[in-house]
């Protein structure tokens, strides 16, 4: 249980850093699923849902910020953005 | 070299300069809070320099404010504020018909839910028939249950259509709203148009972009940059809500029971083709979630109907006459839960016993309560279609959630994204007052010294004074 606990904060944590663009402490967080997946750290059966919907969440998340960025890429290659100064 | 006069020019200049910075950054202060507000900085720029017998010599400064706005940006948060509040909207219609079925995020299963017990005791009254087919009270208990399972159905599909019904509220009150803010948009247009056509145009096209971050939660979007500084604004199926300094009503009009929203000029029914925004979520859930719902609820409630019908006109009544409909329903399901009821009052109408088999047999019965089993309801028996109808609201709803999650989470990504850029930094700002108050400082020391010099100058060779 205290595994399944710690896999699910890892992945609220990521989503929350992720909404931020908080760089540093995703560096940071995927030293420590690194870890977990050295361990070899499973989750019971009983959590699974819950760690799998936040996965799904993530899923999402990082599609959509993918798809952000791109966009913004994208749009900014136009050299759009300083022909609003005044 | 330049003359004494040229130096006061400059140092009035300078002064100038230094207090439209300050002016700035007060303003920037001041509308730290306000909804809206693009952060600007000061743009210092010298003046043209001056060539004197082969010399250059400085004119000065001015200085100017240019708003820290990314028009990408904007519309991409823009855009991420459409999806997000159709997600949100979405969430809620299907967050009340998870209520109206008992179910919850940790409990989708059927058995513990209003309907799922009444089907069941339904069912088990059928079931206890077959011991005591001719007890007046067992009897009693099937029609007892008979009117809860029928007066549940009633119930639920009137609370759907009570979410319907305040969906179309919902769909008033959007449009409402959209008008009042595309004719914002359309007045600050012409004011931008003609304040500043070929620039960004600070507060007031903070205005107009706040103005149009409303609309977006309300109806998807598209934009269109047009000349002089303007924005036309269509929904996202085309039709024109701004052009201009004009701005188009949008319009509700009743059809089949529902409200249709019409836009565009002439106008024209949109709904179908609405999307994001709080009008794309609500127009998803009225038109595509909940009839679905109540049209499976239909299903159920006419499966049981039927086939519980069917088989009770087989028996025999108490009194030996051929069983008559337990349940009365409309011809096809459609409306069947809202519209279904008990017709018999008297225990004796349900046929317990098959025809010829004498009325205190209970073969019928039997039959009755092995409906149970039997798949009734399409190719499924009534509770395996229950389980799956509420699995399937329970999915919906889940799914609707995290999606909402998830969109929210990308929509605060974006406003943070803007906001390091446009918003208001109280450091920067205490560390640029600091740094504009030296240069105010140094400017009219340089014009203390001018003025000093002058004076000396004046002076010169004579004793009298001019200080």
């Amino acid at each position: 249980m205290a595994i399944d606990q710690a896999v699910a904060d890892v992945l609220d944590e990521t989503i929350q850093a992720l909404t931020l663009l908080d760089f540093k402490r995703l560096q940071a967080l995927e030293a420590r699923i690194s870890a977990f997946a050295d361990a070899g750290a499973e989750c019971s059966g009983d959590s699974l849902d819950l760690i799998l919907a936040k996965k799904r969440l993530l899923e999402l998340v990082l599609q959509n910020c993918e798809t952000n960025l791109k966009a913004l890429n994208r749009l900014h290659g136009r050299n759009m953005r300083d022909q609003w100064a005044r | 070299m330049g003359t004494l006069t040229s130096l006061l020019d400059i140092s009035r200049e300078a002064l100038l300069a230094d207090q439209v910075a300050l002016n700035v950054t007060a303003s920037n202060v001041a509308n730290q809070n306000t909804a809206g507000y693009t952060n600007e900085v000061v743009s210092f720029q010298s003046a043209d320099a001056v060539t004197l017998s082969g010399g250059s010599y400085g004119a000065g400064v001015t200085a100017s404010a240019v708003s820290q706005r990314d028009r990408v940006l904007e519309q991409r948060v823009q855009q991420q504020t459409q999806t997000q509040a159709q997600s949100g909207a979405l969430e809620s219609a299907l967050q009340q018909v998870q209520n109206i079925f008992g179910l919850s995020s940790t409990s989708t299963s059927a058995s513990s839910t209003q309907l799922g017990t009444d089907v069941n005791s339904f069912f088990s009254s059928l079931s206890a028939l077959t011991s005591n087919p001719s007890d007046t009270a067992t009897r009693q208990s099937v029609l007892s249950a008979a009117n809860t399972l029928a007066g549940d159905f009633n119930s639920t599909a009137n609370q759907l259509a009570q979410v319907s019904s305040s969906l179309n509220q919902q769909v008033v009150g959007d449009v409402s709203q959209v008008n009042s803010l595309t004719a914002t948009v359309a007045s600050l247009n012409a004011q931008i148009a003609s304040i500043s056509p070929n620039a960004d145009a600070g507060a007031l096209e903070d205005q107009r972009q706040l103005a149009i971050a409303q609309l977006s939660q309300l109806v998807g979007l598209d934009q269109i940059s047009t000349p002089q500084n303007g924005i036309t604004l269509t929904t996202s199926s085309g039709a024109v809500l701004v052009s201009g300094n004009q701005s188009y009503a949008v319009s509700t009009t009743q059809v089949g029971g529902n409200t249709d929203v019409l836009a565009g000029d002439p106008p024209q029914d949109v709904t179908s083709n609405l999307t994001g925004g709080d009008l794309g979520g609500v127009l998803q859930a009225r038109d595509t979630e909940l009839p679905a719902y109540s049209s499976a609820l239909d299903s159920l409630a006419y499966g049981i109907g039927t086939q519980v019908n069917q088989q009770n006109e087989l028996g025999v009544d108490s009194s030996g006459n051929p069983g008559q409909a337990i349940f009365t329903l409309p011809t096809t399901q459609t409306g069947a839960a809202s519209s279904i009821h008990v017709s018999p009052t008297d225990p004796g109408a349900i046929a317990a016993a098959m025809s010829g088999e004498g009325s205190a047999a209970n073969d019928n019965a039997t039959a009755l309560a092995t409906l149970s089993t039997a798949n009734i309801v399409g190719s499924q028996t009534a509770s395996g279609f229950l389980a799956s109808f509420l699995g399937q609201i329970g999915s919906d709803t889940a799914e609707a959630t995290t999606n909402n999650t998830a969109q929210q989470a990308t929509l605060t990504q974006l406003t943070t994204q803007r906001d390091s850029l446009s918003g208001v930094s109280l450091d920067e700002e205490a560390s640029n007052l600091t740094q504009y108050q030296r240069s105010y400082q140094a400017a009219s020391q340089v014009f203390t010294i001018v003025d000093s010099l002058m004076a000396s100058a004046i002076n010169l060779g004579v004793e009298t004074t001019v200080t």
